[in-house]
């Protein structure tokens, strides 16, 4: 089996739980961030630009840069990078500010 | 060294909002233009303020009459093609005026009859009006009065955008370049140009238009102008979809502009952006040029922003910046030549209206340049007002 | 009265060796980290849940991460530290008040206070634009490292690692060995310069055999290693798809890669000490004496925040300030620590010799490569041809102007990610911007806020 982070360092996890990403099923190993949950999913951008609209994703990986925002159960702005999903919740690309309309 | 070999008509000390406008206007009367700043252009109070372009918190008199004009010249400039686009963000808004209690409402009244017969448009404003005008706005206030009159533009770029016109009608500009003496005739008094770090430059007039720091310009001609800081803090919000349509301020501001008082004066004006983020101010200290943080005063600009706008509770503070307005004694500018060193004008002074009064300021002073009688009875603003006792 | 005699903020390698070093004197700590774990980035830790049997595979320096783990757990069980993780801190007020953001949802505030105060706040990756960097996909090599550990995650199939520094080789190995498909390491110095420094080297063997460790394996893994060679574009519509790598002569050549971690160094986490008026040195930095102590009383910074210099740096600098910290709030001075001095003095020597054969390619060079379309600033999407147009056209002389006239710096990150591109870009020198809040902090935090000056903290 090909070499993969989890059989390199021998990781028991724990039972994975399940979240909504755009409304599909995301399986999330209890421990990972938001980010590293849809990584495993293949997906590596989850929120579009305020001005041109463009995709994003993970860049500094450590709360720096801001640019991994996305919104969990309806709370925009959340890096994904920090923040551990809890069971059943709703995450969803952020466009732009993540206000939605007013 | 010659900055400018062939010298130039007027030699504008300071390229923030006033110096920009007093360039464009000259430059625009066909007079031959230099504007020098020690650092960038906006690197002062316009690039530490809030851009307002208001009507709504001046009183009957001198200033309210300088800030009907300005704000037409406002609308003017903001519909020159090389404004418009460049954007500066400028928006025709208006303003609103809250009282969160009757008697407040009563003063504001008041106040605004005041202002409607001096020429300000100013509509009143009953309770339920204000939740349409404004949704967001907190139900618990007790009325207001709408401003159609205010406006709001983006200070830095608007200076600049004013200074690269000017730069079209053949003005130069001199960044980088701080001036250490002016040059004086024979005399001893006229001003006839000015030294500076990178060479000196002759002018028929040379203009003060160095805001905060106007009176160390007015010490190097021996004349003595009392502009003094005053402080301010602005938060800055995280960028939000348009919750706030107007720049909406407390009743209370007014007081805090009108104010002597050297402590902490603190109203809330709160306003959106065009490019999203709110804007949350106002306090007014004199602290001398003291850039220290206060967490004083952002906690009680944030407290009155949500006593206002209840839902600015949960919206994310990025940044905060402070500036130093430039306050004179009475509250008013000073516009004009000044008599004790012929040669000199001044502009500087215009406290937290600097952005609004800018256009009038400059199109008043290309006039007294060109030889024509000013729009304005420019004699409240004459720069030596103080030492002959009758400024107030 | 201050509830602790000490606050150290940041749980790196440089705040643990204060506060462990400081509480081994007996002194009252309290330790904040914004992680769930103490280690910062350097220990970063897999996350609990995931009970990784063998953690060590992802770091070089387990033992050392071992020992300070459990006298930090000791000293927990004592009493004598109180670490207080997810706590992010937003202000520190002098004298000292720290105020900090709780839990990855950051709605409320709780304030520490403390006598005395040191800053460990670390380091974050500079990247230096080019055109697609913002693509997903392309991310910062320590930040593919730090996902990995933490999260046992990779970003991609395939990787590219490029930039320069001495981070690339640690994370194109460790995604190497967790299985990714490490396609090159392309590192912009030159080997040369470093031949130029062998008595650095000399001097420190043990980077020597770190960094001869790190290249045998990708060898293992057959990743390709190349220097003097620069990332100048990254292709793709949605996301990355390949990226394109210059060669000493100029020549290019593409490589198909979903992912590209990169990096041009680090920079100093310095906000919280500017904010408190502590001078910083002209690169940055925050200024330190030798006893780690800033020119504000009781204020003492250790760790990369003085100087990019690595871990073990970090714990000498984090043992010095300890020391010095638990002698001056006894009013005594600090006992000779010669062993710390000198490791301390030989890793700065040798971080300023690693800076010089690390030093990224001139703005004259790299910016050749980035077009007027190139994104500069992530947050606002402010592109280079508008910040070359506020300094030709518009008067901006400096990064402040800069900011003002195209919004570049005025978003989320408040310009930590893009100041060094837009400065490159404009030409101006890298002027630390002044937020003054260390995160974002939400409008109903901060009017509930208590003053230090009025009196007890909420």
């Amino acid at each position: 089996m090909r070499r993969n982070p989890l059989t390199l360092v021998g990781a028991r996890p724990e039972p994975s739980f399940q979240v909504t990403f755009d409304g599909a099923p995301l399986d999330v190993l209890p421990g990972q961030t938001i980010a590293a949950a849809l990584w495993s999913d293949g997906i590596t951008s989850w929120r579009s630009t305020r001005v041109e609209g463009r995709p994003r994703g993970v860049f500094c990986g450590i709360g720096v840069c801001f640019d991994c925002l996305v919104t969990v159960n309806g709370v925009p702005n959340q890096r994904a990078c920090l923040v551990p999903p809890k069971p059943g919740d709703e995450i969803t690309t952020q466009r732009g500010d993540g206000h939605g309309a007013v | 060294m010659d900055l400018q070999s062939e010298g130039c008509d007027l030699a504008i000390i300071g390229a923030g909002m006033t110096g920009a406008a007093c360039a464009w206007y000259a430059a625009r009367a066909g007079g031959r233009v230099a504007v020098l700043d020690r650092g960038a252009v906006a690197g002062g109070t316009t690039g530490a303020g809030e851009g307002n372009l208001l009507v709504s918190d001046k009183e009957p008199g001198p200033e309210l009459d300088l800030a009907l004009l300005s704000t037409r010249l406002w609308r003017g400039l903001a519909e020159e093609p090389w404004f418009v686009a460049a954007s500066a963000e400028y928006e025709a808004k208006g303003g609103l005026v809250v009282a969160s209690r009757p008697d407040g409402l009563a003063a504001l009244e008041a106040f605004a009859e005041g202002q409607r017969r001096a020429g300000v448009e100013a509509e009143s404003v009953s309770a339920s009006g204000l939740a349409e005008l404004e949704p967001h706005l907190s139900p618990e206030l007790a009325g207001g009065v709408y401003y159609p009159q205010d406006a709001q533009v983006q200070p830095a770029r608007a200076a600049a955008l004013l200074i690269r016109d000017a730069q079209r009608q053949g003005a130069r500009l001199h960044t980088r370049t701080t001036v250490t003496a002016l040059i004086r005739g024979s005399d001893g008094r006229r001003v006839e140009g000015v030294v500076t770090d990178r060479g000196t430059l002759r002018a028929s007039w040379v203009l003060n238009a160095a805001g905060t720091w106007g009176g160390e310009i007015a010490r190097l001609a021996d004349v003595h102008l009392p502009v003094l800081p005053r402080r301010g803090f602005v938060l800055v919000t995280e960028p939000l979809p348009r919750l706030i349509r107007h720049k909406v301020y407390a009743a209370d501001y007014v007081a805090d502009v009108a104010s002597s008082s050297a402590a902490l004066q603190s109203s809330a004006v709160v306003e959106g952006t065009a490019a999203g983020p709110v804007l949350i101010g106002a306090s007014r200290e004199r602290v001398g040029f003291d850039r220290t943080f206060s967490l004083e005063v952002a906690r009680l600009l944030a407290k009155q922003a949500i006593e206002l706008f209840p839902a600015l509770s949960q919206v994310k503070v990025m940044r905060s910046y402070l500036g130093f307005r430039p306050y004179m004694p009475d509250h008013l500018p000073a516009i004009g030549p000044d008599p004790r060193a012929p040669g000199l004008l001044h502009a500087c002074g215009h406290e937290g209206a600097g952005i609004g009064l800018a256009p009038a300021t400059g199109h008043l002073l290309a006039q007294v340049l060109t030889g024509k009688t000013p729009d304005l009875d420019l004699s409240p603003f004459r720069p030596e007002r103080f030492e002959d006792g009758a400024g107030a | 009265m201050a509830q602790y005699e000490l606050a150290v903020v940041g749980a790196g390698p440089a705040g643990i060796a204060a506060a462990l070093t400081a509480a081994d004197a007996g002194v009252r700590v309290v330790l904040l980290d914004s992680a769930p774990e103490a280690g910062g980035q350097f220990y970063r830790q897999t996350a609990r849940q995931l009970h990784a049997r063998r953690p060590q595979r992802l770091y070089h320096a387990w033992p050392a991460w071992e020992r300070l783990r459990d006298r930090l757990a000791a000293h927990r069980s004592s009493g004598l530290i109180t670490f207080l993780a997810d706590r992010h801190v937003w202000l520190v007020e002098p004298g000292f008040a720290v105020h900090a953001l709780i839990g990855p949802e950051q709605q409320r505030s709780e304030t520490v206070t403390a006598d005395a105060l040191v800053l460990a706040t670390g380091g974050y990756e500079r990247v230096l634009p080019f055109p697609g960097w913002t693509l997903p996909g392309v991310l910062t090599a320590g930040g593919a490292q730090a996902m990995l550990k933490a999260g046992l995650v990779l970003p991609g199939r395939r990787a590219v690692v490029a930039g320069t520094g001495p981070l690339l080789l640690p994370v194109a190995a460790g995604l190497a060995a967790a299985g990714a498909d490490v396609a090159g390491l392309y590192d912009s110095a030159d080997p040369r310069a470093f031949a130029k420094h062998a008595s650095a080297l000399i001097r420190n063997p043990e980077k020597l055999v770190e960094g001869a460790g790190y290249a045998a394996h990708l060898a293992r893994h057959g990743v390709r290693i190349r220097f003097r060679h620069t990332i100048v574009r990254a292709h793709g519509s949605e996301r990355l798809e390949a990226v394109t790598v210059a060669r000493p002569d100029g020549s290019q050549h593409r490589i198909e890669c979903d992912t590209l971690a990169v990096s041009h160094g680090m920079l100093p986490h310095v906000e919280i000490a500017q904010t408190l008026g502590a001078a910083l040195t002209d690169v940055g930095t925050v200024a330190v004496d030798d006893e780690q102590l800033t020119d504000i009383p009781r204020l003492w910074a250790a760790g990369e925040a003085t100087g990019i210099g690595g871990a073990t740096l970090s714990l000498a600098e984090g043992e010095i300030a300890g020391r010095s910290a638990a002698a001056r709030l006894r009013g005594t001075s600090p006992p000779p620590n010669l062993k710390a001095q000198r490791t301390r003095r030989r890793l700065r020597a040798f971080a300023e010799v690693t800076e010089t054969a690390y030093a990224p390619p001139p703005a004259s060079v790299w910016t050749a490569h980035v077009d007027d379309e190139t994104v500069l600033c992530r947050c606002e999407e402010v592109t280079a041809g508008s910040v070359r147009e506020a300094v030709s056209e518009l008067g901006a002389t400096d990064l402040r102007t800069v900011k003002l006239l195209t919004r570049a710096g005025m978003g989320w990150c408040q310009g930590r990610i893009c100041g060094p591109g837009v400065a490159g870009v404009a030409g101006c020198p890298q002027t630390p911007a002044h937020t003054p809040f260390a995160r974002p902090v939400p409008l109903g935090v901060l009017a509930e806020t208590i003053s230090i000056t009025e009196g007890t903290p909420s």
